[in-house]
């Protein structure tokens, strides 16, 4: 073997190291041999070793420099879900000064269409309870009193005969209806009472949806 | 008989050589050898590891038309062989108490 040889085995060898430490390493054998002389190549051949054992110590030897210490494990910061408690305080604070007046004079509106829509809601209610139960109540009560009533035109028997039986028919068709009221109540009050609920929660599970969908969905 | 030479003392010896006179790899390898035999191993991998330590820095000198890298010793490197020495007479002392009896202080 000579220094070429030499130098091309241990070239290859060291392929796996990262071109500057092949280099380097490279350098220093190639000045060894220089240093030695051409007269001593066969010398420094021998001193040196077979190149595979060279290379070998270089590998183990730049291994052992390069080893990672074992990284710690980035701990994962607990990831806060939805606004910041400190950030939420800090809005309000701030948003104080400007916010008060303007929430006054808002909330005051907005109060008032509440208001409106709650009044409006109430005599809606009203409106079909009168309906529903005022009319039957209102043909009971005046069938009854115009029964009653029959009594004083008992000197003409067949008005007063017609009266009582206007005022039983209107007495009979007044219950029929009130039952009637009752039983459409039944049906349709608690599916209508949750509707009212709902539409009263959907503001607030409106407000919960948003903060859920942007506070879950972690950045 | 010839002892394994551990790294950590290569390394002394070589520290010592560099401590001596600033010099390069071939020059380091036959004063070594001149004491000791290491043809079963090679410097350069001592050589990077006390450079990668802080104990030896390098610098270029034209020598005959091309370049030739010499080592030289830092202050860290010269504590370092302070330390080398002392664990050196510690070791030494160690054997020759087992070999030959009775250390003179």
């Amino acid at each position: 073997m000579n220094r070429a040889d030499y130098m091309t085995a241990l070239r290859r060898a060291l392929s796996v190291l990262p071109e500057e430490e092949r280099a380097n390493a490279l350098r220093y054998y190639e000045e060894y041999f220089d240093d030695a002389g051409p007269e001593n190549e066969a010398k420094a051949i021998e001193e040196l070793g077979e190149p595979a054992k060279v290379a070998a110590q270089i590998l183990a030897d730049y291994r052992e420099l390069t080893a990672v210490p074992h990284a710690q494990p980035i701990k994962e910061k607990r990831r806060w879900r939805g606004i910041s408690p400190l950030l939420l305080i800090v809005l309000v604070l701030l948003a104080i000064p400007i916010g008060l007046p303007l929430v006054f004079g808002a909330g005051a509106t907005v109060l008032g269409v509440l208001l409106a829509i709650v009044v409006t809601v109430l005599a809606v209610i009203f409106a079909v309870l009168l309906i529903l139960y005022g009319i039957p109540l209102a043909l009971i009560c005046g069938g009854a009193v115009i029964a009653l009533l029959s009594c004083t035109l008992w000197a003409t028997p067949a008005n007063a005969l017609v009266t009582l039986g206007n005022g039983l028919a209107a007495f009979a068709a007044g219950i029929l209806l009130g039952l009637l009221s009752i039983k459409l109540s039944i049906l349709f009050v608690p599916p209508v009472f949750r509707a009212f609920v709902a539409v009263l929660r959907a503001p607030f599970n409106w407000i919960r949806n948003r903060c859920r969908r942007t506070g879950g969905g972690n950045v | 008989m010839s002892y394994p030479i551990s790294s950590s003392l290569l390394d002394g010896i070589v520290l010592a050589v560099v401590e001596r006179e600033s010099t390069y790899g071939y020059r380091i390898t036959q004063d070594v050898q001149k004491v000791l035999d290491i043809s079963e191993s090679t410097l350069y991998p001592v050589l990077r590891r006390l450079m990668k330590d802080g104990c030896l820095t390098t610098y270029d000198q034209a020598y005959a038309g091309r370049n030739r890298r010499y080592y030289q010793i830092t202050e860290h490197g010269r504590a370092a062989l302070r330390q080398h020495r002392i664990d050196w007479q510690n070791y030494r002392s160690g054997i020759d108490t087992i070999f030959f009896g009775g250390v003179n202080e």
